[in-house]
């Protein structure tokens, strides 16, 4: 680091802490790969992500190297580490599916699959070649995940709410949200990175007016525009789809729980109970159903 | 023209920015910290969760290349990086 100091043209105050830190992090994804590849179904969730967005922002940083004078060797490296990178997403991306112990192969295809399998609906394309040639049975529809299983969801639900302080106002509702707090929050998520998105867009149109109405702009500006744009639309239709799913997802376990416990209580409730209880019988997984459509939209 | 453009990067380079003076980039020290320090952070801590969940699974995968295939390309990265960490570290 003394010595860094001694050719502070090749880079800014932080780039020994940066390449250290980016250091420490390729040998911990060593580790992890090593683990996700064994002990896991699909393929690393954590590991894409990071590959994805650091391919993203090398190419951003490779371009101000190649742009800055005097860091020539500096961009090279960066340069062939974006290609490494590149094959590095290609065989981690990859799925499973063929060389799982027979006791963990599930039969949907959506447990297996990663990020970028979720993300483009990939699992779903054999189940629509198939709708396109036959007609579709209930066989033929891909079982559940174990996470949306009815028992599953109610043994969550009924012990986050015996639990609870049954006297607090809206004890339920907050009972819910925690027993199905992990769904809820892969809904925030996209839905936060299509925030950003849309904000983002005004900002890009505006450059992109400016940039037309001038004749002295060079392309240097007009390609890396073409470039946010597809970044911007692009990270948009991913985000929306994702967002999507992860909504219908949680809207389905909030059905899962909300109704079986319902049937649950009705189950128990002495013959006496039912004067009062006339509404409960309304509410059924169709009602409940057009609610949470609501809800959404 | 040629040192008036060295000049500029070195200017450029320890400004925060986040736009770059003169060209349309960021600036580098906007790139470390962001685009490079983040997300690395980001990953160490999120793998230590990981990788205590995981830890205590039971092994799930039969042995295939796609194994040696992941684990050779992620070491020439880290190589990659340790390169560039010697590039600030020895004078150009």
């Amino acid at each position: 680091m003394v010595l860094w100091s001694l050719s502070p043209e090749l880079g800014s105050k932080a780039s020994v802490l940066a390449s250290s830190f980016g250091f420490l992090a390729a040998v911990c994804l060593i580790g992890l790969s090593h683990l996700e590849h064994l002990r896991s179904i699909r393929p690393s969730a954590i590991i894409n992500v990071y590959l994805l967005f650091t391919l993203l922002f090398d190419v951003a940083k490779v371009r101000t190297l190649w742009e800055t004078p005097g860091t020539g060797k500096l961009a090279a490296v960066y340069s062939s580490s974006v290609g490494v990178k590149v094959l590095t997403i290609i065989t981690e991306s990859m799925e499973k599916r063929g060389i799982l112990f027979d006791s963990f192969k599930h039969p949907s295809p959506e447990v297996t699959s990663g990020i970028y399998g979720i993300s483009t609906f990939s699992w779903l394309y054999s189940l629509l070649q198939l709708g396109f040639r036959t007609n579709l049975h209930m066989d033929d529809l891909y079982p559940l995940d174990d996470d949306m299983q009815t028992s599953v969801l109610l043994k969550r639900s009924s012990h986050t709410w015996a639990q609870a302080d049954h006297a607090t106002p809206r004890a339920f509702l907050w009972s819910s949200i925690s027993a199905l707090k992990w769904p809820l929050i892969s809904c925030g998520i996209p839905r936060l990175c299509l925030i950003g998105f849309r904000y983002a867009q005004p900002f890009l149109i505006a450059r992109v007016i400016t940039y037309s109405q001038s004749v002295s702009e060079s392309d240097n500006i007009g390609w890396p525009l073409v470039g946010a744009f597809g970044l911007v639309l692009g990270g948009a239709a991913i985000s929306t789809s994702v967002y999507r799913y992860y909504c219908n997802r949680f809207t389905t376990a909030v059905r899962g729980s909300l109704v079986t416990m319902i049937y649950v209580n009705t189950m128990g409730l002495s013959t006496g109970a039912f004067e009062s209880t006339k509404a409960l019988t309304l509410f059924s997984t169709v009602s409940l159903a057009v609610i949470l459509l609501v809800v959404i939209d | 023209m040629a040192n008036y453009t060295v000049t500029l990067a070195v200017h450029a380079n320890d400004s925060f920015g986040p736009a770059a003076s003169g060209r349309f980039d960021f600036t580098l020290l906007f790139e470390d910290i962001f685009l490079s320090l983040v997300p690395s952070v980001l990953l160490l801590a999120s793998s230590v969760w990981r990788i205590s969940t995981l830890y205590k699974q039971p092994r799930k995968v039969k042995t295939s290349p796609l194994y040696e295939g992941k684990l050779v390309r992620l070491q020439l990265i880290s190589t990659l990086v340790d390169a560039t960490f010697h590039f600030f570290s020895v004078p150009d």
